[in-house]
Formats: C-alpha cells, structure tokens, sequence
C-alpha cells in the first residue's frame, strides 16, 4: 500500500458520490472538449480551404468579420494587384450559404474563376469538370454528393436555375468537400452580382519572400483604401464566428472549471469532515502534514483527472455524433490536437489541485487530539 | 445620395438608421420618424430571402425564395421583387415605385417587360405571402405630426412607441405603430392600422445582425396578417451596395405613360 | 517529585499544566514526572484525573498551557516538525484501537509508514513479520470489522511498533478488552517491552493492569497525589 493506492481506496469506498463529481467534471469536460474541437476545427477547416488553394495572399475588404467577406466590385482591385511584384494570378472568388433544392441543408456554393490555379488542388473523383465558362454545370464535393443524394449527371436547382451535375471532386479541406463549385461568372449570374467577389486571391512565384509579402500588404494598404492584404489565417482569425465560437469556447472553459473546482470542493470537503477522525489516526501515528495535503489532492486530482480523461472520450464522441448528423454533415470538422488534449488533462489537474486546497489545508491543520475525538 | 445600409432593411420594418446612434428618449418624434425615412436611402441594394407561410392551424409550407433589388432616395423609390422558386413563381416579377410623397404603383409580368405587363394593386400579397409591396416603401415615416406613445419591450429589447396617421382617405393604412430601438435604431415592432382602426398586420424583428457596414439589420422577421396567418421571413443573402443593372426597371418606364394619363394608383 | 532524581530520564515535565475553556477547567495543574529509558510506567487514577491529558501531551498530540516536557533532554518546544517526532520516537495504543476501518490488518500496520523515505517493501515485509509475532498470521487480510477486540488492539500495537520507536503511550489499552484478552494483550505488550528495551507508559484504571509496571504514578484532579514508587 502506498499514498496513492490509499487515495484510490478513500474515493472507492463512496462510490455515488465519486461517481456523480466525476460524471459532473466529466460533463464539464465534454462540454469544453467538444466545443473547442468545433471552434478550433472551424478555424482550421477555413484556413484549410484557403491553403490548400495554394493561396499566398488575400485581398478583401477591411470590415469583414463574416466566414466569407461581403462582395465587392474587383475589377478595378483585380487589375491594380496584377501589376504588383511577383504576383502570378489574382483570382475571384464568390461564395454564398444555399439551400440547393427544396429539402436539402443550406451548402456553400463557391464562384472560382475558371481555369484559375483555384482548381488545381480538387481531386476529380467522378464525371468531368465544367468545360465553358458559362455552360450551366456544376462540380461537387464528395460530402455534398452524399449530402444531396447527387451523382454525376443528376441536375441541381440552386437559386432557381437548374444545373447539372457534372463532376464530383474531393479536397483536403471538408468546406470545400461539403460544397458546389461553379465557374465565378455562373455564381455572379445566380447570385445578381455581376463582377462582384468575396475575395482575390493572389498567388505570388517562387521567388516571393515574407518581405515581398510585408510589401504587399503594404502597398494593398498604401494603394487600395478600404481593402487589405492577409493572409488566410488572418482572415479566419478575423471571421466573427470564429471569434464567438473561440470566446464560446473559453466561457465554457471558465464555467467548467468553476463548475468543477467547486465540485471537487464540496466533495473533498465532505469527505474530510467524514474522515476527520482517521486524519487524527494518521496524524497520531506520525504522518506529516505535507502527507495529509498530498493524500487529500491525490484524491481530488484523480477525481478530476478521471472526469477529465471521460471527459474527452465523451467530447470527442459527441463531436464525432455531430458531424455525422444529417444537418451538421460538413459544417463541422473538430480538431483535437495532442496539446490541447494535454492541455485539458493539464487542467483537470489544475481543478483537482484547486478544488483540493482548502479542504486539504483543513485536514492538515487539524489537531490530533480533537480530531481522534471527532465522531 | 447618402448611402446607407438600407438593403436588409429595405424591408420596411428592418430598418437601421445610417445616422450615429441618438438616444430615442433626447429625440423627438418627428426626428426619428426622419431618420427612419432617410436611413431607407439606398443608390442600390440587393437583397434575397426564404419566406416561410405558417397557417393558422401551424401548418407550414415549404419555402419560397424571392429576391428584391431597388434605389430609394428623397425624391421616391423604384424595386423590383422576383420569383425565385419553387416553380410557380419562377421568374414572376413585380415591380413598383413612388415618386416624392405620391402614390404606390405596381405592375406584374413573367419573364420579361418586353413581354408585357399588367397593373398590379401594390396591397396584394407578394406571392400569397404577408409580404405587402406598399409595406416596403414604408410611406408611413412621411407622415405628418408623428407622436411617441410610451415606451415598449419587444424580445427583450426596450423600444419607444411612434403613432403615425394619415388623412387621407384614400390611403389603405390610415395608421402605423412602430415600437423603434431607439439605439440600434430598428422598428422592432410595426402595427399597420385600417381607417376603422383594425390592426391589418404586425411585424416583428426576431433576429437581427451586423452588416458589413457595421449597422444592425435584420436577419428574420416576421409578418402576422388579420387572419393570423405568419409569413416567417429569412434573409439569406444581400448586397448593400448593389450596381443596379440598366433595364431593371424597364418595366415601370413602360407603365409611366399609363399612369401619367390614368388614376390607376393607390396612394 | 524531584524531576532531577532520573538523569537517566527519557522523558522529563516539569509544572506541566493543561487548562481548557479559558482556564476554568484544569486537566493538568503543576506535573512533574520523570520517565527513564526502559521503564514500564502505569499512571492511574479515577476518569478525569488527567491521565490521558499527560499521555497527549507527553505524544506531542497536545501542546501544554504551561510548563516544560524534555525529551532526552531535548525541549518538545525546539521540535520543529511533531508529527516526524512521533513518527520516530513514540507508538501509540488507545483504548478504542483507532484503527482505520477500510484497511485491513496489514494496512493497518503499513499505513504508519506512509511518508517515510524509502518505505516500500521492507515495511510490508516488517509488518507481517510482526503480525505474525501478534498471532495474527491469519488475519492480515481482514478488516477491523471482522477482528475481535483482542485482535484490533494487537493490530493496533504492531502499528504502535512498526516505526521502532523508544517510547509506547498506551491509553487504557485493554480497556475493551476481556479479562483473557485483557491479559494476553498485556503479556504481549510487555514481553515486547521487555524485550526491546522500550519504555512504555501506561494510562489505566486496572489495578491488575498496574500491578505489572515497574513504577506507578497517581493521578487526581490534575495533580500527582501520591509519591511515586521508587524505580526497582
């Protein structure tokens, strides 16, 4: 027997109770993983899409705070950006969240400019891609394929035209997997917005630096009041869903831990005012106060790192649930790297050490003489 | 022209004031009827939306998308509304102006204006929705003497009641009551009055949110007609800087010379 | 008493007083004891007397109101560290076993080792050496519930034992007990005694108890009220 298995022993010999605190951190925890995965996934999924395109810059308007910027007119900005050092393409891109026939979910319905280096990243799995400009063909992503029960050749009504299906793609990012592609003049058609774009998109050469990029964005800022050059992380970081999913996410990180912290206190607290007689014992027999602190925050943190560790598992599981839902297939594509996963278990400790202090303190200042009396 | 983001909010009843935010309680009545008026003023916008019709009963139908594009300035307003899908509305066009403070006229037509056009009555419901042409060019915010009548709580949002009436007879809507959040500037709330004071529709702002110019529009809303029928209205999509396309209203220049020589308008 | 008599003590106090309840009740008023090295000690008197307030304080569980205890000379005020004191010079026995209830015997006896440095097996392999010299071999796994009296008070000495240490208070040890428990336990804890050199100080009310110590000290209201036998 040692401290631990001493610990482990005091937490079993209340099993309701444990259970419940470890069912509460665990919720917490889900609660935490599951949305940060999503919000942190989103972001990734975003900057994904943008740089699997091969996209060294973006220029868009200042203001834009949505997943996808508000259109403008690019002609006049097209032309200026081509005439900046090293840049080999500037490409239009139009976006917008449709519903595509009359009970299918809303998708993403992307305008990229046809025969832009935007293509070449899509793996053409079936069918063909769109041939002119302005033949009335659509490709799809093999999620949205499946999404909107279409194959190659079966006709798609978006925004009241119809349009078939000519191809099906797939792309690194699932954005892009879950979506309609279309030639940029065909979506400036649909969408009533005649040589407008959400964003350019610049490809530098080779032979671009980060202080070419540094003079970009310079002169984009010098040059073309109202837009700015950035790069596709820095959009995504300044898309407003991002940033509220992100807050959302570390509200939920606060609450929980608060949530969790006073859960282990109420039971760490219990626990010691039950046990306050075999705290004297130990203490008679020569156990140290530090050993009493330790016994104590042994137990809380293997309450909460046990809440944290199921805690994951449920997160990832509900995320796992959410993204094969019908309604939510392609919209979410959680990321849970190992340093987050390392930095919940991090804070799980954290809680255990938290919600343990002041009744480990309690149990370490108690005097043995009382506390051997203590019924 | 001052440019405002008028597009969403061309929607009547969803619109935010181009001005700084004022506090509803320092201004008077016929100021923020003003600033509702002049917040309506648009070189352009674009805007496209899924209307939901909810039965008395709850039953629901599927939706029907529509688009409307239009200009608005001090001396009137042209729009075109068109039929998205499903099919039956298809291209189905509607198209309606007002010159200074004088009639709303409207007329109908399929595909194009070349094909021809009928006088449309502008109080007809925009594809048997709630969705009335006349409603959107708001001429109730030209009304004279405005008053304010307490104040209001609309979906947690504090708002100040305006009284605006009307004289004349001819006028479908004698009288509006719009509950305005005086600092996101929106009417949260539109009661449309007959001349025997029966309430004929309410609108409600349920959801709103920020555009690219940073002003509030909003986003759903809804519209409750006499026979509690509700229109669910959602904006899907919008562009509050639209390059109105030459020909758009191609059709009302057409019907001016009609309507310069006939009284076929409801005022 | 003399407290100077023993300069062979291992345990001295010198005025010791304890008072409670702002000094209205006195369980210990003006002690002065002397212990040497190897001695079995019996303090009796009635309940209340102060027995096992001495006891206390003698373990460091309590600290005086006034007065002085030395330790082989060593003042209990420069320790810095009681509960590493205890654990390396004194074993305790109460009356009530004080046993914890969801270890087992063997635990019982190992969780006194918890905390020292380098404990781990060796401890494990002590313990059960000297259940096994307690007669409870076959009881190690067995939890206090399921013991006798005789047999939780012999767990509770081998936990008293298994950090070797110099002295054994033992708080009216047989006090639950039967007679023929009673007597084993005590044949047992002073063979053990004996035979280690330990000096052991004994609370009871038991004639029978104290007849077998080598000295006896009376208690009443606080005080000593007898001289003290004189050391074989």
């Amino acid at each position: 027997m040692n401290l631990l298995s001493l610990a482990f022993g005091n937490i079993y010999r209340r099993p309701a109770r444990a259970g419940l605190t470890v069912s509460a951190i665990s919720l917490g925890i889900a609660a935490v993983v599951a949305l940060t995965g999503i919000a942190w996934g989103f972001e990734a999924s975003w900057q994904k899409a943008n740089d699997a395109r091969g996209t060294d810059l973006i220029v868009t308007r200042i203001a834009s705070e949505n997943a996808m910027p508000s259109p403008f007119r690019a002609e006049r900005v097209q032309e200026a950006l081509k005439g900046y050092p090293h840049v080999r393409q500037v490409v239009g891109l139009l976006s917008e969240m449709l519903s595509v026939g009359e009970n299918s979910p809303p998708v993403f319905v992307f305008g990229w400019a046809s025969g832009s280096y935007l293509w070449d990243h899509l793996k053409l799995v079936a069918g063909r891609w769109s041939g002119a400009d302005t033949e009335p063909v659509v490709v799809i992503g093999s999620l949205a394929a499946e999404l909107l029960h279409k194959r190659v050749d079966d006709t798609l009504e978006i925004e009241g035209q119809q349009f078939r299906v000519a191809g099906i793609f797939e792309s690194p990012a699932v954005i892009e997997n879950g979506a309609v592609v279309m030639s940029l003049t065909l979506a400036q058609q649909i969408l009533d917005k005649p040589g407008k774009v959400n964003i350019l998109n610049v490809k530098l050469d080779e032979s671009a630096a980060e202080a070419d990029l540094a003079a970009f964005k310079a002169r984009v800022h010098d040059t073309l009041p109202g837009f700015v050059a950035i790069t596709s992380g820095e959009l995504v970081g300044k898309n407003t869903v991002v940033r509220i999913s992100k807050a959302m996410s570390h509200a939920t990180i606060l609450i929980a831990g608060l949530v969790g912290a006073l859960v282990v206190f109420n039971t760490m607290l219990m626990s010691i005012n039950e046990r306050t007689r075999e705290i004297g014992i130990l203490l008679t027999v020569g156990w140290q106060r530090r050993t009493i602190m330790k016994l104590v925050f042994s137990e809380s943190v293997i309450l909460t790192l046990a809440g944290g560790l199921i805690g994951i598992v449920v997160g990832i599981a509900i995320t796992g649930i959410l993204e094969h839902l019908e309604v939510m297939r392609g919209k979410i594509d959680a990321v849970f790297s190992p340093a987050f996963l390392v930095g919940v278990v991090g804070l799980c400790v954290l809680l255990g050490i938290a919600g343990g202090l002041f009744p480990a303190l309690k149990a370490a200042r108690l005097r043995p003489a009382q506390a051997l009396w203590h019924e | 022209m001052r440019r405002v983001g008028a597009l969403l909010l061309l929607m009547v009843l969803t619109v935010a004031l181009g001005a700084p935010a004022a506090c509803g309680d320092e201004l008077a009545p016929a100021a923020i009827a003003e600033a509702m008026r002049q917040a309506r003023y648009s070189d352009g916008f674009a805007v496209r939306m899924n209307i939901t019709l909810v039965a008395p009963t709850g039953q629901r139908s599927l939706p029907i998308k529509l688009s409307i594009v239009g200009q608005m300035d001090a001396a009137g307003g042209r729009l075109v509304i068109r039929g998205i899908a499903p099919e039956r509305i298809r291209n189905r066009f509607i198209a309606a102006e007002r010159i200074g403070a004088g009639p709303i006229r409207a007329v109908a037509y399929r595909e194009s204006a070349a094909a021809g056009c009928a006088q449309a009555d502008p109080l007809m419901p925009v594809f048997d929705s709630n969705l009335v042409v006349w409603d959107l060019f708001a001429p109730w915010w030209s009304w004279p003497e405005p008053r304010m009548v307490g104040t209001a709580r609309v979906a947690e949002d504090d708002c100040v009641n305006l009284r605006l009436r009307t004289d004349s007879t001819a006028s479908p809507i004698r009288e509006v009551v719009s509950c305005v959040d005086a600092n996101r500037h929106l009417p949260l709330r539109t009661q449309l009055f007959d001349g025997r004071h029966t309430l004929v529709r309410t609108v409600v702002v349920d959801e709103t949110m920020r555009q690219e110019s940073g002003r509030i529009a909003a986003r759903k809303f809804s519209i409750t007609g006499a026979d509690q029928a509700v229109s669910e209205i959602e904006v899907y999509s919008g562009d509050e800087d639209y390059h109105v396309p030459a020909g758009t209203f191609a059709a009302l220049d057409t019907a001016a010379a009609v309507w310069n020589h006939a009284n076929h308008a409801i005022p | 008493m003399n407290t100077e008599s023993f300069p062979d003590a291992i345990v001295r106090a010198r005025a010791l007083a304890l008072h409670f309840d702002d000094g209205e009740t006195q369980a210990l008023d003006g002690v002065d004891i002397a212990i040497r090295a190897g001695e079995f000690v019996a303090v009796v008197g009635p309940s209340g007397c102060g027995k096992s307030s001495l006891l206390n304080i003698i373990g460091t569980l309590e600290a005086p109101t006034t007065g002085e205890v030395f330790f082989r000379a060593q003042p209990y005020g420069g320790i810095r560290d009681p509960s590493l004191f205890r654990r390396q010079h004194i074993g305790f026995i109460f009356q009530s076993f004080n046993l914890i209830p969801t270890l087992n015997a063997l635990d019982n006896v190992v969780v006194a080792t918890i905390g020292v440095p380098g404990a781990g097996s060796d401890q494990v392999a002590r313990a059960r050496e000297l259940l096994e010299k307690l007669g409870l071999r076959d009881r190690m796994a067995h939890f206090p519930n399921k013991m006798s009296g005789g047999e939780r008070q012999r767990v509770a000495i081998a936990r008293a034992l298994i950090n070797t240490p110099d002295l054994i208070l033992a708080d009216e040890p047989t006090g639950s007990l039967d007679s023929a428990n009673s007597a084993a336990v005590l044949t047992l804890l002073t063979d053990i005694q004996k035979e280690r050199g330990l000096t052991l100080i004994m609370a009871t009310h038991d004639p029978s108890v104290s007849a077998r110590a080598d000295r006896i000290i009376h208690m009443r209201d606080g005080k000593i009220a007898l001289p003290q036998d004189p050391a074989p």
